[in-house]
């Protein structure tokens, strides 16, 4: 590094003590280097300080980027290097926090590198940038503080730490040729039409077909056919610049033989940052005979319970189905849900979820006869294929497996009760094929956890009458949210301390033509099964920003309203959907609450998580409703940012008189205190209630006793009138 | 019933530490105290910290009440054992006082640059959490120990949070918006610029957070919601950064793009959290007549002001305690 492209003593000082740094643990050749550049640097600045001439090149002609902040961390000054470097302009930069260049990274786009930013006290950081134009470079700063003639710190400075380049062009690209072509590991190129583009020689001796028989192929050519369709979905996803991926994938040689090979696969980009290309690097792992064995094993059967997997399951069922329509006998099938199962994974951690499915995959291969198939599907889903003499027949081997579920699971410390859902399908009945039988399974199983907590149902023609009618309400409701015709009610929420009206839950309700008013419960569920409730949901959250918006227009003070959320709507662009909305209406999002459930858990914690916290991050707050009724667990209740719980109304209507009711709310109270949420009682209807609910340190009440769900115009003229509930 | 407000001040020793409480009771009303005594916050104040009460005062209280002050850790002292001072020339290290009071650190060219360092032992401890991917809560309550840690997440939020400009409304909003990865990033380079220890004024901050914790506090009790009770509390502490940077509060703030509401009730004390900021600030100027004003006008009883006052002053207690506990470790 040449000295002239210093530019300030503290620069210089920071790159001799960096080569100190290295110095110090390295030996012999590279040790003597280091210390030979330090000698260098250092005579040049004994040079300049001896001709009593410290001028320092200005910061903007130096040739290294080189960016000063404060002592906070806020740019003060960026010169033409790093302009040229990082593509913002010093106008651009100037004022900005130094961690804006990170402030466009997209998670898939730093997948994989590792941050290494100042850790530990290090003055060195990674940066993984980029620029404006696209292009994608990384560059190792060098971060020090600068100080004043007092020797108070005034500020900081990073300048980049190149790495002097030995190779040429030429000899990057031969060498990087050689290495390829002489890897011990299999290389195959693909195009960004996933054609194999490019082969080395380690690739044509593992899979037995040349480079002239690959190229132009898909990677399909080594498939086994051993995989599921969503496992080859992630694979070709990795292909699409998804996020680098690593595994093992079972292939085909030439000569038709499988074999386990583990593969990492990576994309490579344009300047644009577009996929043009995929690389996969693998090695064959079948010399070793047990992990031939256990190829058979992922193949045909579930790792953890070692029972059949789908592959094996769908080939033993398709030979059962043969041999009973020949023999005329019946063939039922079953599908089996375990309720819950996240809940326990996600509050217990997975080895107890997994030993818990191992026990469970015991407790039914010893209640079915030798003959009966079951296989696990992943997940918590079993199946279940057996010969039988008579459709009701299966309702007793049903009833058998559940039973088989009642003694409690000893894990470790815990003891776990657990409950499932049969759906059944017999064929001829319900279809023709696996594949028919296991679809018709599967929605009597759907019905099952929809109407009770367990239990079994057959697949049925009455399934299909519900559905008809069904069906017509569904139109109606569909009718009814296209055409407005729906209208919110709210029911005000007032404070326990001194009954002011802190807010409104915005209800909904369904004036229909012929039955007159429909109440929520009888239309909300069907719009939940039916994908209804996405535009439901959508309704109701505009309906109430228009309405506060018209509040807004009319200067009535503003109280913040809730509406609620449901479990379907609940995905990633969720957040999206409800910011266009408020700011169409341009009303502030802190007037907006949404109320979610419980229920939200069976899409998995991980999952939904992320979607609250960006709510969260938009100025949307949170209340959890129904608290205490379902999934509660503190685990969850912790990592959830809720700032209010509701405590449900079928804990309120025992209280003050139902010892237990009492306990349930009380340890309710504390638990929410204890994670400093507001907390709301609902379905207060008498003063009883309230006393005893305000005495255990509730905030806020909601119910009859103050108000039952009004129209707006009331709502409105009850917060202009200060209405207050009675506390006395 | 309970019918003048109970007025506190911190106090701080010859080191300029927080080191004892003074208790400013009407010496012609002994019902506030009275309703206090029997309370478990009150007993644990008077625990923590030595709790004073000037003899002139006390004397006039009846014996029983003074006789259970002094059985729950109250002390009755000479009156000349507290000075007040109204800027640091005035503080005679050594005078034969034993306490300070009055609002010398607040008077200007006290605090110079050390205002804008933040505390090391905080920045350690943020740093741990998000290393262990903690809840957010909890991060969420380290900030809210330090005005100046809280004001730096908002400025860096507000300067390279993406997407619209969205007014943060709590900290844990703020948290989420930045991101781990950032957040992580940014303690590495807060820790790397600090070359310093704490020199902010101890008094100062700890004016700070009783004044967030007793407006958090009214909120609540004016029966207000939480998101309100939470811009209470910013309002509290963000209160005194014009005194803690030594630059005009408005200046200070901008960056910050607080929502409407904050900012007038901040540079104007208009509206609900005005209101609540006057009162606070009544409180700390021992301005009995308008405190009790303004704590009639949110509807708060006196006897529920000042059991929320107490609980303030425990709060900053334990904040500085456990600083103290993390600066030794």
């Amino acid at each position: 590094m040449s000295i002239s492209a210093m530019a300030t003593p503290d620069l210089i000082l920071a790159q001799c003590i960096a080569l100190c740094q290295q110095a110090r643990t390295q030996s012999g050749e590279d040790a003597h280097r280091k210390l030979e550049s330090l000698e260098r640097i250092l005579g040049k600045l004994n040079d300049e300080y001896c001709c009593n001439n410290p001028t320092w090149k200005p910061l903007e002609a130096s040739e290294q980027p080189i960016i000063r902040m404060d002592l906070t961390g806020y740019i003060t000054d960026w010169n033409n290097a790093a302009e040229a470097l990082f593509g913002y302009t010093r106008s651009e930069a100037i004022g900005q926090h130094f961690l804006f260049i990170y402030a466009d990274e997209s998670d898939t786009f730093n997948d994989g590198f590792h941050d290494y930013f100042l850790n530990e006290g290090s003055p060195y950081i990674e940066v993984h940038h980029r620029k404006k134009t696209g292009e994608v470079f990384r560059a190792n700063l060098t971060l020090s503080r600068i100080f004043d003639d007092a020797g108070q710190a005034i500020g900081m400075a990073a300048h980049l730490t190149t790495l002097s380049d030995l190779l040429s062009d030429d000899d990057r690209q031969r060498l990087h040729a050689t290495i390829i072509e002489n890897s011990d590991e299999g290389i195959l190129i693909t195009d960004r039409n996933e054609m194999i583009v490019s082969v080395n020689s380690a690739f044509s001796r593992i899979t037995g077909y040349t480079s002239f028989e690959a190229i132009g192929q898909t990677p399909d050519l080594l498939r086994s056919g051993g995989h599921s369709a969503d496992f080859r979905a992630e694979v070709r996803a990795a292909m699409h610049g998804a996020g680098a991926w690593q595994g093992e994938i079972i292939g085909r040689r030439k000569n038709g033989e499988l074999f386990p090979q583990s593969v990492s696969i990576g994309v490579v980009r344009n300047p644009q940052g577009e996929v043009t290309h995929a690389f996969s690097i693998f090695s064959d792992i079948s010399v070793l005979r047990a992990a031939e064995h256990r190829m058979q094993q992922i193949v045909n059967y579930d790792s953890l319970t070692g029972l059949p997997n789908r592959t094996l399951f769908n080939q033993l069922a398709d030979q059962m189905f043969a041999s009973a329509s020949r023999n005329e006998r019946n063939v039922a099938l079953m599908v089996i849900d375990i309720n819950r199962f996240t809940s326990v994974n996600d509050s217990l951690g997975l080895e107890i979820g997994d030993e818990l499915l191992r026990q469970i995959a015991q407790r039914f291969r010893q209640a079915l006869r030798d003959e009966d198939i079951i296989a696990r599907f992943g997940g918590d889903e079993f199946v279940i294929a057996l010969n039988i003499q008579k459709r009701e027949h299966c309702g007793l081997v049903a009833e058998k497996l559940l039973e088989t579920l009642h003694p409690l699971f000893a894990i470790g410390p815990h003891a776990l009760h657990i409950e499932a859902c049969i759906g059944i399908a017999t064929l001829p009945e319900d279809g023709q094929n696996v594949d028919e039988l296991q679809r018709a399974a599967d929605v009597a199983m759907k019905r099952v956890q929809q109407t009770s907590d367990s239990g079994y149902l057959f697949f049925g023609p009455a399934m299909n009458i519900r559905a008809k009618e069904l069906w017509q309400l569904e139109g109606e409701l569909r009718q009814a949210v296209n055409e407005n015709a729906l209208v919110l009610h709210y029911q005000p929420k007032a404070s326990l301390r001194n009954g002011r009206i802190v807010g409104a839950e915005a209800l909904i309700r369904w004036p229909h033509p012929v039955q007159g008013m429909i109440p929520p419960s009888r239309f909300v569920p069907l719009a939940e099964e039916t994908g209804l409730i996405y535009s439901l949901g959508n309704w109701v959250i505009e309906a109430a920003c228009r309405q506060i918006h018209d509040w807004m227009r009319k200067s009535i003070p503003l109280i913040p309203i809730a509406v609620n959320l449901s479990a379907r709507q609940f995905d990633a662009q969720l957040p999206d959907r409800i910011s266009e909305i408020v700011e169409r209406h341009g009303i502030p999002p802190e007037m907006l609450r949404l109320e979610i459930t419980e229920s939200l858990l069976v899409r998995g914690a991980e999952l939904v998580i992320p979607i609250m916290n960006d709510l969260v991050a938009r100025g949307f707050s949170l209340s959890l409703d129904d608290f205490g009724t379902g999934y509660s667990s503190l685990a969850y209740l912790k990592k959830f940012p809720i700032s209010t719980l509701k405590i449900d109304r079928s804990f309120v209507i025992g209280v003050p008189q139902d010892k237990n009711d009492c306990a349930i709310a009380q340890a309710i109270v504390t638990m929410g205190k204890q994670l400093d949420h507001e907390i709301v009682a609902e379905g207060i209807e008498n003063k009883a209630q309230m006393d005893f609910l305000r005495s255990l340190g509730c905030d806020q009440l909601q119910g009859y006793l103050f108000s039952p769900p009004v129209p707006a115009d009331r709502l409105a003229e009850m917060v202009c009138k200060d209405h207050r509930l009675s506390l006395e | 019933m309970t019918r003048s407000p109970l007025l506190l001040e911190p106090l701080a020793d010859r080191s300029l530490k927080v080191a004892a409480i003074a208790l400013y009771l009407d010496p012609e009303d002994d019902t506030g105290i009275q309703a206090l005594v029997g309370t478990a916050t009150f007993a644990a104040l008077a625990t923590a910290l030595p709790c004073l009460i000037t003899s002139d005062r006390a004397s006039r209280l009846s014996p029983g009440t003074q006789e259970r002050l002094i059985q729950l850790g109250c002390h009755i002292v000479a009156d000349e054992t507290i000075r007040s001072a109204a800027t640091l020339d005035q503080i005679d290290l050594h005078a034969p006082c034993e306490w300070l009071g009055g609002h010398w650190f607040m008077a200007a060219g006290n605090n110079g640059t050390g205002g804008q360092s933040s505390s090391r032992g905080l920045e350690l401890k943020l740093l741990q959490l998000v290393a262990n991917e903690a809840d957010t809560r909890d991060i969420e309550a380290v900030f809210r120990q330090d005005p100046v840690l809280s004001y730096h997440l908002l400025r860096l939020v507000n300067s390279i949070g993406i997407g619209v400009s969205r007014n943060i409304s709590s900290f844990s909003q703020a948290i989420l918006i930045l991101g781990r990865q950032q957040l992580k990033r940014w303690l590495n380079l807060m820790l790397f610029s600090a070359n310093r220890n704490d020199r902010r004024s101890a008094l100062l901050l700890a004016h700070a957070t009783v004044r967030a914790r007793a407006m958090e506090l009214l909120a609540k009790a004016a029966g207000f919601d939480r998101q309100t009770q939470e811009q209470a509390f910013m309002a509290g502490m963000f209160s005194l950064l014009g005194v803690l940077f030594a630059v005009p509060l408005e200046k200070i703030l901008t960056p910050l793009n607080l929502n409407k509401p904050l900012m007038t009730a901040l540079l104007t004390l208009q509206g609900d959290l005005g209101r609540m900021l006057k009162a606070i600030d009544a409180a700390e100027k021992c301005d009995a007549k308008t405190l009790t004003a303004e704590v009639a006008s949110l509807g708060i009883s006196l006897e529920d002001y000042n059991r929320l006052t107490v609980e303030a002053y425990q709060w900053m207690l334990d904040v500085i305690h456990e600083h103290q506990c993390d600066g030794n470790a």
